[in-house]
């Protein structure tokens, strides 16, 4: 009965952007933390772009078509997440430089992207919070 | 919860940042000073940066979910002295002048150290505000408990 109420997907991924956003936020931080550390290349979190993959995976329905593995090494064919399953990964970008130190961290996208990912935060917890409110309004039978 | 290791990475900025102020305070104190413990004039010194923690690695969309993140912040490697030459004026009555008249004085440059004093500074502020932002986020957090 419970896992029913939870058992849309929305729950999972708004916990999954949850847990990405603040996977996020460490890696803006430790960007930060390092501005002025020689050689130091940024780091950032692959996420939404990912998110959006499974999701048009799922609307396509690409997400059925499955290549069998007979070996680990073999490439996967369709081997795509379910949207619940997309969690944040923290990447590093080491292709480039800025200074001629080899450190790569741009502090104004970097400041940018902290600003904008407190608010992110801030828009999904409140998101948790509707769907919660909604749940209890049901268990309240609307009362 | 994590938004408390994404404080202790910026808290490590702060001291480090921190230090390098120390460091170009004393720079800029000792500026003029001739006469040193070991000997000659005042040598002027450097922070050094490095990473704390290790390496995020390498991963691709579509690999394993592994969210691991390894990066802790920053740290002070050490305090290295600056081996550039000393200023060398002319100044014969100074008791540390050598016997041709000149004077040795420290290898600090005041302008290049207020421009680090500057970018430590501007440094400190950045991760004062992740800091903020932080709390804001965990703030945000506790709000989803409350009705």
């Amino acid at each position: 009965m419970i896992n029913r109420l939870f058992g849309d997907q929305t729950m999972s991924v708004l916990g999954n952007a949850l847990r990405a956003t603040d996977l996020e936020h460490q890696v803006i931080s430790n960007n930060l933390a390092n501005v002025d550390t020689p050689g130091f290349k940024h780091s950032e979190v692959l996420f939404q772009s990912t998110l959006a993959a499974a999701l048009k995976a799922q609307a396509d329905g690409s997400d059925q078509l499955q290549g069998t593995r007979t070996n680990a090494n073999h490439i996967a064919i369709g081997d795509t997440v379910s949207p619940s399953d997309v969690q944040g990964q923290a990447v590093v970008r080491a292709e480039t430089s800025l200074r001629p130190d080899g450190n790569n961290v741009d502090i104004d996208s970097e400041m940018t992207k902290l600003s904008e990912n407190t608010v992110l935060y801030q828009a999904l917890s409140q998101l948790v919070k509707m769907k919660l409110s909604e749940l209890r309004s049901v268990i309240r039978e609307g009362r | 919860m994590d938004l408390f290791r994404s404080m202790a990475i910026s808290g490590s900025a702060l001291t480090a940042e921190r230090l390098r102020l120390d460091v170009i305070a004393n720079n800029l104190a000792n500026a003029s000073t001739t006469r040193t413990a070991q000997g000659g004039p005042y040598r002027r010194q450097q922070v050094v940066f490095t990473p704390r923690g290790e390496e995020t690695q390498w991963m691709f969309p579509g690999m394993e979910a592994a969210p691991k993140f390894r990066g802790q912040g920053v740290r002070v490697a050490g305090i290295t002295a600056d081996a550039s030459a000393f200023k060398r004026v002319y100044e014969p009555g100074h008791s540390d002048a050598d016997a041709s008249g000149y004077v040795s004085y420290p290898n600090v440059n005041t302008v290049t150290e207020m421009v680090d004093m500057m970018a430590a500074t501007r440094a400190y502020e950045a991760n004062v505000a992740a800091i903020s932002a932080a709390k804001a986020m965990a703030t945000a957090a506790l709000d989803i408990g409350r009705a």
